[in-house]
C-alpha cells in the first residue's frame, strides 16, 4: 500500500506551507526575522507582521482547509457519492446565510455569534439537502446535487434580499464581500480560538464516526443490518459537517471545491476507510488553503485576491472533470 | 438451538398492507427458500425478519427477544443480511469490506481485535477470496463481488443469514454456486438460511421451500410438495408445468 508513504508527504507538506504563508507577503521577511519574531523577540515591526498579520492568517486558512475537506468527506460517504462537499450541497451557502443575517442584524459583530449563526445556517442546509436527498428512499448522485443547486440558489437570493433591505448591510459591505467571495479574514484572535475549538470538535466527532460511515458504502440499510444506527450516525455526520462549515465559513467564507477535491484526490492514495481518509483530507486540506492563500496575496500583489477566487479557478475545472468521468461510469 | 419466529406478523409501508397474518417458525434444519410472484411480499418479509421495518401487527423473535427492540448492535450479532446491491463508487478493499461486519463490535475508537481479524481472515479464506485480499471491490468480477459480501455477511458469525435474491445478478453457474455456498452453512453449521429465491428450479435445491402470494404464505414444505403442479398453476399462473426428471422437481414452461 502507498498509504504510508502519503502519510508522510501529507505530514512534512503542512509545516512547509504554513512557514512559506509566513514568509511570503507584501513585505518581504528573511527566514531568520522570521523565526525570531515567531519566538517572541526581533524588530517590533516584523513581530507584528509575523505575529499578529501572517501567522494568525495562515493559522486561519489551515483551519478552513483542513476543516471543510474532512466535511467533504464526511459527506462524500454519508451520500454516497464522491461529488459531494460543503459547497455543491448547499451545506456552505446556509453557513453564508447564517453569517450574513447576523452581520445584517448585530450593530455589533461579536467574534462568537458570526460562527454560530454560521453553524446554525450549515446544519439547517444539510439537514434540508439529507432529506430532499432520501426522498424516495433512495439517495441518487443527481438529487443531492440539485437539493445542492436549489438551496445555494436560494441562499443566495435572501442574502441579496438582506443586502438591499437593510441599510446597515450597506455600511457593511467589505464584511459582507469576504463572506460570499472567500477570503480569509481574521478580525480577532478570539474568533480563531472558537473557530479552532469548533473545527476540533468536528473532527473528534469525524474520527469517531469514520468506520460507522464505512458502513454505508451499500446504502443505509445494509449499514443497520451491519449494526450501525443510520438515524444516530446521519445526525452525528451532519452535525459535524456543519461545525465544521460554520467554523470555515465563519473564517473566509464561501471557499468552494477545497471540500470536494481534496478527499477525492486522496482516495486512490490513502483507501476509502473514512477515518483515514479523514485524517490525510485536514492535512492536505490545510496545505492547499494555506497556499492558496499565499498564491491569493501575491498573484496581483499589492492587491489580495480573496482566496474563493484561486480554488474556484482551480477548482471548478477539476469538478468538470469529475462529473465527465462520473457520466462516463453512468452513475448519475 | 435457535429459533426465529414469526407470529401473526403483518407489514406494509405507510397505509400499503404487504404482509398479512404471517406465521413463521425458523430453525438449523437446513435451507429455506422464499418464493412467490413479485409483490407477494418476500423482500418485506425478508426486512421485518431482519429488524428494519416495524410491524404493523405481531411480532419477530430471535431466542423470545422482539427484534424490532433489540439494539442494532445486538441485532447484528445475531442476524446478517446479504445486501442485494453491492456497488460502490469509492476504492474500498475486499479485506475492508469484508471487515465491516466487525463494525458493531468495535468500540469509540474501533481498534480490531484479534477476533476481530481472525473472524475476517476465516470468511474471505472460506469463499476463496484470500488472493484478492488487497484487491479492490470495484475492480472484481460479479461472481466475485457476490463471494465478498456473502463473506462480509459471514464474518458477522451470526446464527442467522437472510438473502434477498442472491442470484439475481449472476449467470447460472454462479447462482449455483452461492446457493451450494449457504445450503452447506444451513446443513453443517446449523445457521439459519433464508434466501429469496426467483428461479424455482434453484428453490428446488433447498430443504423447505415457502411459498407466498399476495402477502400471505400459501404453501410450506419440501420443495416436492410444496412446489406442486396446483400450487405452483395457482400462485405463478396457467404457464408453468411442473414434471419430475430422475427424482427431482423440474419446473418449466407449459
Amino acid at each position: 500500500m502507498r498509504a504510508a508513504p502519503a502519510f508522510a508527504v501529507l505530514v512534512a507538506l503542512l509545516p512547509v506551507s504554513l512557514v512559506a504563508g509566513i514568509l511570503v507577503g507584501a513585505v518581504p521577511l528573511a527566514p531568520g526575522d522570521v523565526l525570531g519574531a515567531l519566538l517572541g523577540g526581533g524588530d517590533p515591526a516584523t513581530g507584528v507582521i509575523v505575529r499578529d498579520l501572517r501567522l494568525p492568517r495562515v493559522l486561519a486558512a489551515a483551519l478552513v482547509g483542513g476543516s471543510l475537506a474532512v466535511a467533504g468527506t464526511l459527506l462524500q460517504g454519508l451520500f454516497r457519492n464522491p461529488l459531494a462537499d460543503p459547497y455543491v450541497t448547499g451545506t456552505s451557502a446556509g453557513a453564508a446565510l447564517g453569517a450574513v443575517g447576523v452581520i445584517a442584524l448585530g450593530s455589533d459583530i461579536a467574534a462568537t455569534v458570526v460562527p454560530l449563526a454560521a453553524f446554525a445556517g450549515a446544519l439547517v442546509s444539510a439537514v434540508i439537502v439529507w432529506q430532499l436527498a432520501r426522498l424516495g428512499g433512495r439517495t441518487t448522485v443527481l438529487t443531492v446535487l440539485l437539493a445542492g443547486i436549489i438551496l445555494t440558489s436560494f441562499a443566495s437570493a435572501v442574502v441579496t434580499l438582506l443586502l438591499f433591505a437593510s441599510d446597515r448591510l450597506s455600511l457593511r459591505l467589505r464584511a459582507v464581500l469576504d463572506v460570499l467571495s472567500g477570503g480569509v479574514a481574521v478580525r480577532s484572535k478570539d474568533e480563531l480560538v472558537i473557530a479552532a475549538v469548533v473545527v476540533a470538535a468536528g473532527v473528534v466527532i469525524a474520527l469517531v464516526l469514520g468506520s460507522r460511515v464505512d458502513a454505508f458504502v451499500f446504502g443505509e440499510e445494509t449499514a443497520a443490518t451491519l449494526g450501525v444506527d443510520p438515524e444516530r450516525t446521519t445526525l452525528g455526520v451532519i452535525g459535524a459537517a456543519a461545525l465544521l462549515t460554520g467554523a470555515a465559513v465563519a473564517l473566509a467564507g464561501l471557499v468552494g471545491f477545497v471540500g470536494l477535491v481534496v478527499p477525492h484526490a486522496l482516495r486512490p492514495v490513502v483507501g476509502a476507510t473514512h477515518r483515514r481518509l479523514a485524517v490525510a483530507s485536514f492535512l492536505a486540506g490545510a496545505s492547499v488553503l494555506v497556499l492558496a492563500d499565499l498564491g491569493a496575496r501575491s498573484a496581483l500583489a499589492p492587491a489580495e485576491l480573496p482566496v474563493g477566487v484561486v480554488t474556484g479557478l482551480l477548482g471548478a475545472p477539476f469538478f468538470l472533470f469529475l462529473l465527465v468521468r462520473a457520466r462516463r461510469r453512468e452513475v448519475t | 438451538m435457535t429459533a426465529l419466529v414469526a407470529s401473526g406478523l403483518s407489514a406494509g409501508y405507510g397505509r400499503r398492507a404487504v404482509l398479512r397474518d404471517v406465521d413463521l417458525a425458523f430453525g438449523p434444519n437446513g435451507l429455506v427458500a422464499l418464493v412467490g410472484p413479485n409483490g407477494a411480499g418476500k423482500s418485506t418479509l425478508v426486512r421485518a425478519l431482519a429488524g428494519l421495518i416495524r410491524p404493523t401487527a405481531g411480532a419477530v423473535t430471535i431466542d423470545g427477544a422482539n427484534v424490532a427492540t433489540l439494539p442494532r448492535a445486538t441485532l447484528a450479532s445475531r442476524i446478517a443480511v446479504v445486501p442485494q446491491t453491492f456497488d460502490t463508487l469509492f476504492p474500498f478493499t475486499v479485506r475492508e469490506i469484508v471487515g465491516l461486519a466487525r463494525t458493531a463490535r468495535l468500540g469509540l475508537f474501533a481498534r480490531p481485535t484479534a477476533g476481530d481479524a481472525t473472524a475476517v481472515s476465516r470468511a474471505i479464506a472460506a469463499h476463496g477470496l484470500g488472493a484478492l485480499g488487497d484487491r479492490r471491490l470495484d475492480a472484481l468480477s460479479g461472481g466475485e463481488r457476490q463471494r465478498v459480501v456473502l463473506a462480509m455477511a459471514l464474518a458477522q458469525e451470526t446464527d442467522v443469514l437472510l438473502l434477498d435474491e442472491p442470484t439475481a445478478h449472476l449467470d447460472p453457474g454462479h447462482q449455483l454456486d452461492t446457493l451450494r455456498r449457504v445450503a452447506d452453512l444451513a446443513r453443517d453449521r446449523g445457521v439459519i438460511v433464508i434466501a429469496v429465491l426467483h428461479d424455482l428450479n434453484l428453490a428446488t435445491l433447498a430443504d423447505r421451500v415457502v411459498v407466498m402470494a399476495e402477502g400471505r404464505v400459501v404453501a410450506d414444505d419440501a420443495p416436492a410438495v410444496a412446489l406442486d403442479a396446483d400450487v405452483v398453476g395457482r400462485v405463478f399462473g396457467p404457464g408453468l408445468a411442473v414434471a419430475r426428471v430422475s427424482g427431482r422437481t423440474v419446473i418449466m414452461p407449459a
